[in-house]
């Protein structure tokens, strides 16, 4: 259901066990104690199982949000951090917010024995603080397990920028949003009447560029919230042509992207 | 205001290393123009320029002004460029930075210094009236390659715009409404097209037609300004990496090929939007609906 | 007699948000950028600052954009939430593409307000800036002598009203920006504003068709839902 800034919301479903909290998600904003707002006009999507609503949307700009893995730039150290900038999806990044990764942020760092990092070096870190009030703060490991899992320096590589929307594809948000697609669908056809016979595969996870690419070519990929992928493989021009497809594969749907990347191989 | 921010280490070397294999990050080879688009408005003089992803917008207008005193037998020709936050937030309202002052100059000695208007035929009455012919050259997006497309923007405004008719008598002079008498194109004497190539890895690749991110990542940068008659209007080398003159004379004449490309799209163009204007008056013509 | 309005939504790629609206020969390009740094001088502890930026087709920015400048900004700043960005910038530049009439006096910049606040509307809308409601404008000429309204008028008409005015409304029909001028009744105010609303609030989803006006073309409330809901609809089509 199509939303506007200003316009009602629909009413909400109770929940399935009661006093659950109601989890407000981008796109609205709650005034306490009970009034809750569309800020942005988009699609809007209630979750009943986990009593949760959201406005789905794309955008360029990156907000920083707690927990978020993003691709960041340093731009210089001081005397215990290392000041880095989140760029956004638009490319070149014309400005953006400015983040602190301090020094230690590395799993098992101290003093004499923490990671070298100099300005332009690439990061794949966790944003661990983040309100609308302070300057975001990074980190460089995984929150349960306090282990790398990934984050530190990409070294060599290629960054190219998606929309956000993309973005929470990459990292697999489609496949939750299928999930809710696939239910409701079936709650319609039970409305209708009939049976719904869908295949998995209809609608698609928004993944279906890489998952194609990866049966055939070898690639590292590393994916940020902020609209931001990094690539690299043994040749440019491979690496080239996995941005590339990426890039295009924006508003294609899971077939089209498939084709899209078979046509792209051909042409290596 | 925010600034620009420069590319991280991992794109500098990577950009750097796919031109040494003769990749381009958009998949063009290093002589070929972005694909080139050009509208007109429905007013005369509005030219809409898109180059790959930059967008420029030129308007032309005309009014009637005094000639400066000391050439009181030509007319004024002025171009404004004005780079605003809407191209990109890092450039302010009011504030002229190095680039702004710099692609001005370009764009002033390109086309106006090298006499692409007869400015003598923009005179009216010698020493009393003359036209004031302006040219606002407008920003919308920034992708690198600003000189080149301001200047296509700019002759294709100029060969697109009309001016009212004017007939002296005697001591008066009487300017026709552009529905009195059909408006007069401007008296064009050639059209000057900006080719600007960029430098890497100590001269050895030159590009043409650089997107922002190869214009961030270069080592010196060239732009020459031909006609399609192979008549060189200037060419403009503001430091950067010293470039031999024979590879000079190479890229001029592989600009000679692309600027010829230019003007006859350019042409092709205007004549397509003659074409159109004349069936819309037509129509409006042949229309049977009394004014109310 | 009314003319035709279009839109287009997002086609500066480096822009967060950008919108295009013409009416007639009027014809503006709307870009957003933000929330994003701001300058020292313009920091506001609890609240995103917003900036608008309105160049002229022809010549230098003069007394008649900083004219426009100031009104947008009284049309737009309450609309935005600007809580949820403090010590951010919010910067809307608005480029005027064409205008009616070739003269640069008090009625060529009046046909422009509406069109600009349009366009910025759609801009915000199309960069995700949080907003309180979305904004619709229109121009109402009200001629003394026949008493009639031409909603949406052209260059001739405002040329010959008694009193012109451009209003906007937000999507439930509540007047959130007028700016009237000329002589004018109370009585006849109000016709203006209920012109205006018709023109300018929308059917909801949902809607039946009978609530269609009766002017044969889209309102422009109508039509700037319209190109929303076509980008939302791009957007989303991943899903198939």
């Amino acid at each position: 259901m199509l939303v506007f800034p200003g316009d009602p919301l629909p009413s909400i479903p109770p929940p399935p066990k009661a006093n659950t909290t109601l989890k407000v998600g981008p796109g609205l904003t709650h005034t306490p104690p009970d009034n809750i707002v569309v800020h942005k006009a988009g699609e809007l999507n209630i979750d009943e199982r986990r009593h949760a609503l959201w406005i789905e949307g794309n955008g360029k700009r990156y907000i920083p949000s707690l927990n978020d893995v993003v691709i960041v730039t340093v731009l210089r150290s001081t005397s215990d951090a290392y000041i880095c900038t989140i760029p956004s999806s638009i490319s070149p990044a014309p400005s953006s917010t400015q983040a602190m990764l301090p020094h230690l942020a590395f799993p098992g760092a101290t003093k004499k024995t923490r990671p070298q990092l100099y300005p332009g070096c690439t990061v794949y870190a966790r944003i661990s603080l983040a309100n609308k009030h302070m300057d975001p703060e990074l980190e460089c490991y995984d929150a349960e397990s306090q282990k790398a899992e990934g984050f530190g320096e990409l070294k060599g590589g290629m960054v190219f920028n998606v929309s956000l929307g993309m973005a929470r594809r990459l990292l697999g948000d489609g496949k939750k949003i299928r999930q809710l697609r696939l239910k409701q669908r079936k709650v319609e056809a039970e409305k209708g009447g009939e049976d719904l016979a869908t295949d998995d595969e209809e609608i698609s996870n928004g993944m279906e560029v890489l998952e194609e690419l990866g049966r055939v070519l070898p690639f590292e990929v590393a994916v940020g919230r902020n609209g931001r992928v990094w690539v690299d493989s043994e040749e440019p021009k491979v690496t080239l042509c996995v941005g590339r497809c990426i890039q295009q594969s924006e508003f294609l749907t899971g077939k089209e992207q498939r084709a899209l990347v078979r046509e792209a191989l051909k042409k290596l | 205001m925010p600034r620009e921010l420069e590319p991280s280490t991992s794109e500098k070397t990577f950009v750097l290393e796919a031109l040494k294999q003769k990749l381009r990050i958009d998949g063009r080879d290093f002589e070929s123009f972005r694909g080139l688009e050009l509208s007109f408005g429905e007013d005369y003089g509005l030219a809409d320029v898109q180059l790959g992803k930059t967008r420029v917008l030129a308007r032309v207008s005309a009014e009637v002004a005094k000639p400066f005193s000391d050439r009181p037998f030509d007319g004024i020709f002025q171009i404004t460029t004005e780079l605003g936050p809407m191209a990109s937030p890092a450039f302010e309202t009011g504030r002229q930075t190095e680039q702004e002052v710099l692609l001005a100059r370009l764009i002033e000695k390109a086309i106006r210094r090298s006499g692409a208007i007869d400015t003598e035929s923009l005179c009216i009455v010698a020493g009393q009236k003359c036209w004031q012919v302006r040219v606002d050259v407008h920003f919308l997006h920034h992708d690198g390659g600003l000189v080149d497309a301001s200047c296509i923007a700019v002759v294709a405004a100029l060969q697109h715009f009309r001016r009212p008719d004017v007939s002296v008598e005697g001591e008066k002079i009487i300017i026709h409404t552009l529905t009195e008498r059909v408006p007069v194109p401007l008296s064009i004497l050639h059209v000057p097209i900006c080719v600007t190539y960029s430098f890497y890895h100590g001269g050895e690749i030159s590009l043409v037609d650089a997107t922002l991110q190869e214009e961030q990542l270069r080592d010196g940068d060239m732009t020459i300004t031909l006609n399609k008659f192979g008549e060189v209007c200037q060419i403009a080398k503001a430091g950067g990496l010293p470039i031999g003159a024979l590879a000079l004379l190479q890229c001029a004449r592989v600009a000679l090929v692309k600027v010829q490309e230019i003007t006859a799209f350019i042409q092709k163009r205007l004549e397509e939007d003659q074409t159109l204007r004349t069936r819309r008056d037509n129509l409006l013509e042949s229309t049977a609906e009394n004014p109310r | 007699m009314t003319i035709p309005s279009t839109a287009s939504l997002g086609f500066l790629p480096r822009s967060d948000g950008s919108a295009s609206f013409s009416q007639g020969r009027t014809s503006v390009i709307a870009s957003v950028n933000g929330p994003m740094e701001v300058r020292i001088r313009d920091e506001l502890p609890q609240e995103a600052y917003i900036e608008v930026i309105v160049r002229p087709a022809i010549g230098v920015t003069g007394t008649r954009e900083k004219y426009l400048e100031s009104r947008l900004l009284s049309a737009l700043k309450p609309i935005i939430l600007r809580s949820n960005h403090p010590r951010t910038l919010i910067q809307i530049v608005v480029q005027v593409v064409q205008s009616a009439g070739s003269e640069d006096n008090a009625i060529t910049t009046l046909l422009l307000l509406a069109p600009s606040l349009n366009a910025a509307v759609l801009a915000l809308l199309d960069a995700g800036v949080p907003l309180k409601s979305v904004l619709s404008a229109t121009t109402v000429a009200f001629l003394k002598g026949s008493g009639k309204l031409i909603v949406e008028p052209e260059l001739e008409d405002l040329k010959k009203a008694a009193s012109k005015h451009v209003l906007a409304f937000t999507s439930a029909g509540l007047l959130g920006f007028v700016e009237s001028e000329g002589e004018f009744e109370y009585e006849d105010f109000e016709r203006v504003v209920e012109a205006g609303r018709n023109v300018c609030s929308a059917g909801r989803e949902g809607d039946d068709n009978d609530t269609k006006m009766d002017t044969g073309g889209q309102g422009v409330g109508e039509l700037m839902r319209k190109v929303v809901r076509e980008k939302v609809e791009k957007d989303l089509r991943w899903r198939a």
